[in-house]
């Protein structure tokens, strides 16, 4: 009778584990859900902020402002601060960053910086946004010519103080948001194009 | 009869010169036809307002092989304007095949339209040493074959010669590699009085500047293992990195993957520099994926130049080992339909943001879609060339 209830309880502890399996493991490319609406708690987000938009990575900035400025017909110098190199110290606690992430070698020869340089710029806003002093949002908008050895580091420095992630999903290939997700419990939202965030940044300002 | 050893001495010595005259009059015959050959483009006189030469701007070119001409294209109302430069590097034919069928199709209701089809004419007199290329390769039209030239990447030494041991850009005084002295986006903004190539360079400069260019737009290629391929580079200008975000988003929307660059202000002679901060157009260049510039390419041949098609990336695509590559080789076709569909969209997007302010919208019309020119190939839009 001992031995039976060993045996059951080995059955069903099995089947718990791989349950659970299923929840960490990355999730495949053909499950992702993309295109979705940003839940209620991230309506308004943003409302009644101080706005801050830097890039870490020094690619795609003036994308996600044409996306933002579509969205909420927001003002650049009234409505938000736009700055290339902004740094954590810069920015007031209450604030809310939209950080844009990737790395163009080009971007970093006009910006005359590095990836060691943005990336401790990134962790330095990971941090305070742990902290819980300003709300970050991480975006990549960049696709797959957005990874790689360049832009990592700085999204490994990144994503950990992300309080929302917003991704074109041909940058998460390989699930590395998709683990940001799974593993740190980040809200991340795929979208099939950079235009298709256009909704969700509306959400954020309602 | 028996000839001596000295006889048959000069009978093959004589046999061997003739031969080596033969193959001399002959390989020479062939670079001379190649150098004189001139490229044909079919010019609507109903519509080309008027062809302006760059010794107009650039004096020392006249009467050389680098006086090349602008066409232009006014529209019944004045308004803000759109240079597209074509033919800056020769071995790059989609820069010329795309300027080639905007001037034969293009309209312009509000503004003008300058076009350049043959910016280095030069570099379209030689091919570039040990590469192999071919010297011609023919388009498919309604009307015929319209045979194009492939050239160099550089001017020919017969216009600039020798290489300095190292080339110093001469605003900036940047060191760049030897060979770029003769490198026609190494030299910009140019000189009046400098090198043949920074003529060539000047004239385009000064068209700019006295004629008050609001967008200038080169067109390039690069080999399908060179980071900035299917890439618009813009000048950091804010204006123009607006335009090159919006036209990259609306691309997208219209799945054709692009993306943009901000050109790195340490990096001298090119237009998305020099041409943003020597005049005040807003400055981009467009890159695509072109297989006959590849490092892993196997034979040259027509077929590479225009389909794109290559066992050696094929290969690499298909052992996994194409991750080296940014983007896939492709036609000659999809190269001309992306920068086309890229100009259109750029100024789309200057219409859109700067539309509204004192110099109006730029109103141009007959850019065939970018499936269309996929669809029905560069020729269905080339015009007849009447002599």
């Amino acid at each position: 009778m001992k031995k039976l209830w060993l045996l059951l309880g080995v059955i069903v502890l099995s089947f718990a584990l791989v349950s659970c399996g299923g929840d960490d493991g990355p999730t495949p490319p053909d499950e992702k859900k993309v295109d979705l609406e940003l839940a209620e708690t991230f309506i308004s987000l943003a409302k009644d902020k101080e706005i801050y938009l830097t890039t870490v990575g020094q690619a795609d900035i003036d994308i996600v402002q044409n996306i933002l400025e579509t969205a909420t017909e927001l003002i650049e110098d009234e409505d938000f601060v736009r700055d290339h190199m902004l740094t954590a110290n810069e920015v007031n606690n209450g604030s809310i960053v939209f950080m844009v992430t990737g790395t163009s070698g080009k971007g970093l020869g006009a910006a005359s910086t590095d990836v060691g340089a943005e990336t401790n710029r990134a962790k330095a806003f990971a941090d305070k946004a742990k902290a819980g002093d300003i709300t970050l949002i991480v975006l990549h908008v960049g696709g797959e010519a957005r990874r790689g050895s360049m832009s990592d580091p700085v999204l490994n420095a990144a994503c950990p103080g992300a309080d929302l992630m917003l991704v074109v999903e041909d940058g998460d290939k390989d699930n590395l948001f998709t683990n940001f997700n799974k593993n740190e419990g980040i809200p991340l939202y795929l979208f099939s194009k950079a235009t298709k965030m256009v909704p969700a940044f509306a959400k954020l300002f309602e | 009869m028996q000839l001596s050893k000295k006889q048959k001495g000069i009978l093959y010595s004589s046999c061997f010169i003739i031969l080596a005259l033969i193959l001399t009059f002959w390989s020479g015959k062939n670079f001379y036809d190649f150098a004189h050959y001139e490229t044909e483009f079919a010019i609507r006189e109903d519509v080309v307002t008027r062809i302006e030469k760059f010794s107009k701007y650039s004096p020392r070119l006249k009467g050389t092989v680098g006086d090349s001409d602008i066409y232009v294209i006014e529209g019944a109302e004045p308004g803000p304007s759109v240079l597209i430069i074509g033919g800056t590097h020769p071995n790059e034919p989609a820069g010329q095949l795309s300027s080639t069928l905007l001037l034969e199709n293009l309209t312009v209701e509000r503004g003008t339209v300058f076009i350049i089809t043959e910016a280095n004419r030069s570099a379209y007199t030689h091919s570039h040493p040990q590469e192999a290329s071919i010297q011609y390769f023919g388009i498919e039209t309604p009307y015929g074959v319209r045979t194009f030239k492939f050239g160099s990447r550089a001017t020919n030494t017969n216009q600039q010669w020798p290489n300095p041991d190292v080339y110093v850009h001469r605003t900036s005084g940047q060191k760049l590699s030897s060979v770029d002295t003769r490198n026609l986006n190494r030299s910009y903004p140019g000189s009046e009085n400098g090198t043949y190539t920074e003529r060539v360079a000047y004239a385009i400069t000064e068209c700019i500047r006295q004629n008050n260019i609001t967008i200038t737009i080169d067109l390039h290629e690069a080999s399908p293992e060179y980071q900035t391929i299917n890439t618009i580079v813009s000048h950091n200008r804010k204006e123009a990195l607006k335009i090159a975000a919006q036209t990259t988003l609306m691309m997208e929307l219209n799945d054709v993957n692009i993306r943009y660059e901000e050109s790195p202000q340490n990096l001298h002679g090119l237009t998305h520099r020099e041409l943003g901060d020597y005049t005040d157009t807003l400055a981009f260049l467009l890159e695509t994926s072109n297989a006959s510039q590849g490092k892993i390419r196997g034979a040259f041949t027509e077929e590479l130049v225009l389909n794109g098609s290559d066992k050696f990336y094929d290969k690499a695509l298909e052992k996994g080992i194409g991750k080296i590559l940014y983007a896939p080789p492709v036609s000659l076709d999809e190269r001309v339909a992306r920068h086309v569909y890229t100009i259109y969209e750029i100024i789309q997007a200057y219409n859109k943001y700067y539309g509204t302010e004192q110099l109006g919208e730029l109103k141009v019309n007959g850019f065939p879609g970018y499936q269309d020119v996929l669809t029905n190939g560069i020729g269905h839009y080339l015009k007849e060339i009447k002599k």
